[in-house]
């Protein structure tokens, strides 16, 4: 499936929200996140990232502006996900099936069908040789897989995930980035993906999104970052 | 030896002891994996501002204390959601409140007598046959009710902001899981008593977590545990003379330490 980039499936207009009244951690955000895209969330820690993702996916209540959904069936991998309780009681199986509870209406239980969907999506995270192992025996980079073959079983048109990798190891890191490409360029699942770690992610994303309490820059991630006789800098940054 | 089952109140005891033993650590794994093991004795305390209202006013002390503790946990879960206080201290609250309240309602029934020291304790013999029917009907409820919202539960104890976002109504579903916690803790009081309640919600699950399976396995075996306590502790206080609540208590307690022992 090749993405077009041009049908808006998020709308963010004058986006602003502050803990404290008088310093906004997010001051008149503009953004579009387009079908499609896999869009790179960076910025300084403090500089509103996270706010951000929750305004958008409803779990805070901007106090000015909008934020316009456009599709309904969202996935979310927070940072809880690699810092979750080690303790619980669910394995691989539960965790992924959690993804199908909401998917066909609430309170009917799995059938057939859905537990092919949470088998399907625990193959291709290449999970399941783990599917009956408990969560909190996992390393960190086979956990990080868990919660995303959760998101998938769920069949989302976009997934958000903040700070997926913090705590997962040089190798974890890369097959997830290789996971993560395939869903948006194979499945053409949108994918936004919140990370202070910008070397890492403008070699992944395709859009970039930087944010300092105000959007100080959006575009494809290779205008990001220009490499200038081998030497990597960020590009020049107009206040938008 | 004596044949404890040609007593009636031992019969009707085992019988409300029962439904509560499958309750209780049902309710229990939720609110253990919620750090929310505290609102079960918040809870029982409010039950006995329910109690000393009902023996004031003449009417079913198990009645008033589900009406006290269902309006108490949705009042605590809006206190703590609204975040004007911290979860902590609207649970503290609600337990010195109620407590408070309490002691009033007693001194305007002429004091402590025999009878609020059994709810405070336990004592399977003020259990009368319509408890074992309130208790039996209500245990059925609250058991139906969580196997209807079992799945989204387990996805919010696990990650609640996923499944917000998943689309699960979350402030719902939690809304009825306090209230369902608060009605197992009132079906509690005659067996194990209002001061030993949290323990039968709490210890059978803390046990069965030690075993680190997956869980609706936890699930059970917590409700074996259960079981196996509240079955032998009603024998054994029966034949020894014992204070039924406190010796049940006791041998989940035992288990828990051997389950830790073989474990180690």
């Amino acid at each position: 499936m090749v993405p077009d980039h041009t049908k808006n499936i998020v709308e963010i207009k004058n986006l602003s929200y502050s803990y404290t009244i008088g310093t906004p951690v997010l001051k008149d955000i503009d953004l579009n996140i387009h079908k499609g895209d896999y869009l790179g969330i960076v910025g300084p820690n403090g500089g509103g990232k996270s706010t951000l993702i929750k305004l958008i996916l409803g779990l805070i209540k901007p106090q000015s502006g909008t934020v316009n959904m456009l599709v309904k069936n969202i996935a979310y991998v927070g940072q809880k996900a690699t810092d979750f309780d080690q303790k619980f009681p669910a394995t691989v199986w539960d965790v992924v099936s959690m993804g199908r509870y909401s998917a066909d209406g609430l309170f009917k239980g799995l059938n057939t069908e859905d537990k092919k969907m949470i088998a399907e999506a625990i193959e291709q995270v290449g999970m399941s040789d783990y599917k009956n192992r408990l969560v909190g025996d996992l390393s960190g980079g086979q956990q990080q897989k868990t919660f995303i073959a959760r998101a998938l079983a769920q069949q989302p048109e976009i997934i958000f995930l903040d700070e997926p990798t913090s705590g997962v190891d040089q190798d974890s890191q890369d097959q997830f980035y290789k996971i993560l490409k395939n869903l948006n360029q194979e499945l053409g699942i949108t994918l936004v993906l919140i990370s202070h770690d910008v070397d890492v992610i403008t070699n992944e994303v395709t859009e970039i999104a930087a944010i300092n309490r105000d959007l100080i820059f959006y575009g494809p991630s290779k205008d990001f970052v220009k490499e200038e006789h081998g030497i990597k800098f960020i590009a020049h940054h107009q206040n938008a | 030896m004596l044949n404890l089952f040609q007593y009636d109140f031992v019969v009707k005891g085992l019988i409300a002891g029962l439904v509560i033993a499958i309750v209780a650590p049902t309710i229990g794994v939720f609110l253990v994996l919620r750090r929310y093991s505290l609102i079960a004795d918040t809870l029982s305390h409010v039950s006995l501002a329910g109690i000393a209202l009902g023996l004031l006013l003449g009417i079913s002390p198990l009645l008033t204390a589900i009406g006290a503790t269902t309006i108490s946990s949705v009042l605590i879960d809006k206190l703590r959601l609204s975040r004007k206080v911290y979860g902590e201290s609207a649970l503290a609250l609600f337990l010195s409140g109620s407590l408070a309240l309490a002691v009033v309602l007693i001194g305007l029934s002429h004091g402590f007598n025999t009878s609020l020291f059994n709810y405070l304790f336990g004592s399977i013999a003020t259990v009368t046959t319509s408890d074992i029917y309130t208790v039996s009907f209500l245990g059925i409820i609250v058991l139906a009710i969580l196997a209807v919202i079992y799945n989204e539960l387990l996805f919010i104890t696990f990650d609640e902001d996923s499944a917000r976002v998943s689309g699960i109504p979350v402030n719902a579903i939690n809304t009825v899981f306090i209230i369902l916690a608060a009605i197992t803790i009132s079906l509690a009081i005659p067996i194990v008593g209002i001061l030993l309640i949290s323990a039968l919600l709490v210890i059978p699950t803390v046990a069965a977590l030690q075993l680190k399976k997956s869980f609706f396995p936890t699930i059970l075996i917590a409700q074996a545990i259960s079981i196996f306590s509240v079955v032998a502790g009603i024998v054994v206080s029966f034949y020894f003379n014992l204070a039924p609540g406190g010796t049940i208590v006791l041998i989940s307690l035992l288990i828990f330490v051997i389950v830790e022992i073989l474990l180690s």
